[in-house]
């Protein structure tokens, strides 16, 4: 799917947000979630280079740790982990509007469950090193 | 106070998780029940064959409202009222007699339970019953009862049901009206109780009588279990000046005006209790809805404490629910509740509704709204992924 159209999905899901390019092959996607009503809004950034794995970052309010845990489901430098790339849940022909960002807020979601309980309530989860990655994901 | 329609309903929605987890658990629940109507059963013919006439137990109290919260320590048992009514004249017995009567018959019981290769709970005396304790389960307080023949006089409603019990001296007679106190307090979220009651019967296939209206999480219910958390946790360093759960449960009930909510029912109620109290020759008054001439507070006239510390606890509440609301993020609404109700239940509510959600992502259910990222019913279908990364 061209940027141009990813783009088109993302200002028609979130008029207010702030969407920039890098000469055709990057897009930057800034715009507000809030998962629930009685949660925080978060400002969340998604980089994102055509065929390559969209980078989330969340830019406010910093993301937490619990009793110095770590951060579930996150790949190093707090980019939120939202699927498996091996099981093909996502790829370049999907949208960033109607798929990585509900993920995105569910993600945000999760994440205040986890600060409020210690368990990530997500049911389908896995961890590298549980076995069940033979090759890394990118 | 006004809080945005969509808070109150997901701080309602936590609630009542909060709620279940007060509950007693359903496995429990059908023991008790199983329990108490096999005692039920053989105390009604015992009690013919030894007086040639009717007899019954029914529950009373928490566990008949359905208003009963789980002991703060895991440890702790629970506490089943129970009444024994007994078709005699109370001409015809003493109130020591009347106990005496029970302990004999309570051991034919316990005799008949282990010939059966029945659990034998053991028999304890109280001051005017007698317990049966099914150790690390529930205990089951036994209180004897006769038939009023002055329930006319003492009962505004239900006067059928009008019963005479022992008081703790075992001097004069107590008139005392379970059934009716109970028919009282479902009759005021009547409309309520109904069509959640027929429509958990409709979930489960059953008919209407299978579902027992002390198990049907009503917002009035709900408000009542967590008023009572609320109170043990608040009184724990104090527990002699707690307002007794009657007092909580009865100015509940009747500020209840039919929320459908259970946050919405919290808040109204708070705010009615305080009316609710009145005042006679510079008393204060919590009248029995059954009894007006009884006052659940009459001991408040000797302890005044007890009266200014309700006030203020009424205060807390309102503040710390209120307080729940302004919280932006779950995480801090959990921060906000668990040093009020308990780590253990907020943690644990919150990890069932946590699940709720997942619940609905798996079944294709949950949806992204448009301009917000709000989680719900609107907008684009979260499709299933998996979570990955560290």
């Amino acid at each position: 799917m061209p940027l141009a159209v990813q783009s088109a999905g993302l200002k028609r899901v979130f008029p207010d947000a702030n969407i920039t390019f890098n000469k055709h092959i990057e897009l930057t996607w800034v715009g507000q979630l809030r998962p629930s009503p009685s949660s925080e809004g978060y400002t969340v950034k998604i980089a994102y280079r055509l065929g390559e794995r969209p980078v989330v970052t969340v830019l406010s309010p910093d993301l937490r740790s619990r009793n110095g845990e770590r951060l579930p489901h996150v790949f190093s430098g707090e980019k939120l982990c939202l699927y498996r790339a091996r099981y093909g849940e996502w790829n370049s022909s999907m949208s960033l509007a109607g798929i990585i960002i509900p993920w995105t807020s569910l993600w945000l979601f999760y994440y205040e469950v986890w600060l409020a309980t210690g368990e990530w309530c997500g049911s389908r989860q896995e961890h590298p090193g549980d076995g069940k990655d033979k090759e890394q994901d990118e | 106070m006004h809080v945005d329609q969509e808070k109150g309903t997901q701080l309602s929605n936590i609630l009542g998780y909060i709620g279940e987890e007060l509950d007693i658990p359903e496995d429990v629940y059908q023991e008790v029940r199983r329990k108490y109507m096999d005692l039920g059963d053989w105390l009604k013919e015992d009690h013919l064959e030894h007086n040639q006439s009717d007899a019954e137990i029914y529950p009373q109290g928490s566990l008949r409202l359905g208003t009963a919260v789980r002991p703060v320590k895991e440890e702790n048992e629970y506490d089943v009222d129970l009444v024994y009514r007994r078709d005699i004249q109370k001409e015809s017995t003493t109130q020591e007699e009347l106990k005496r009567d029970l302990e004999e018959q309570l051991k034919r019981y316990l005799r008949y339970l282990a010939d059966g290769g029945s659990e034998v709970p053991e028999l304890v005396p109280g001051r005017r019953c007698w317990t049966l304790d099914y150790k690390g389960q529930f205990h089951m307080d036994i209180l004897p009862a006769l038939p009023d023949d002055e329930a006319a006089e003492h009962n505004r409603r239900d006067a059928e049901d009008g019963i005479i019990i022992p008081d703790t001296e075992l001097r004069c007679w107590q008139h005392s009206n379970p059934k009716g106190y109970a028919n009282w307090f479902d009759n005021q979220q009547a409309v309520l109780l109904q069509e959640r009651r027929d429509a958990m019967a409709k979930a489960a296939n059953v008919d209407v009588e299978e579902i027992p209206r002390q198990r049907v999480p009503t917002p009035l219910r709900r408000a009542v279990q967590i008023l009572k958390c609320h109170r043990d946790m608040y009184y724990q360093g104090n527990p002699k000046d707690r307002p007794i759960s009657i007092i909580i449960t009865t100015l509940a009930a009747d500020a209840y005006r039919g929320e459908s909510d259970v946050f919405e029912a919290l808040m109204a109620i708070t705010a009615g209790m305080r009316d609710g109290i009145k005042t006679h020759n510079d008393e204060y008054w919590v009248p029995n809805p059954i009894n007006p001439k009884e006052n659940f507070a009459d001991k408040w006239r000797e302890e005044t404490q007890r009266a200014e510390r309700f006030f203020e606890w009424l205060q807390q509440v309102e503040t710390d629910f209120s307080s729940a609301t302004k919280q932006a993020g779950l995480h801090k609404i959990a921060d906000s509740l668990s040093p009020v109700l308990g780590v253990e239940i907020v943690g644990r509510a919150f990890k069932k509704y946590g699940s709720a959600m997942d619940k609905r992502q798996q079944d294709g259910q949950l949806r992204m709204a448009a301009k917000t990222g709000l989680l719900g019913t609107a907008g684009a279908t979260v499709k299933p992924n998996t979570w990955y990364g560290e």
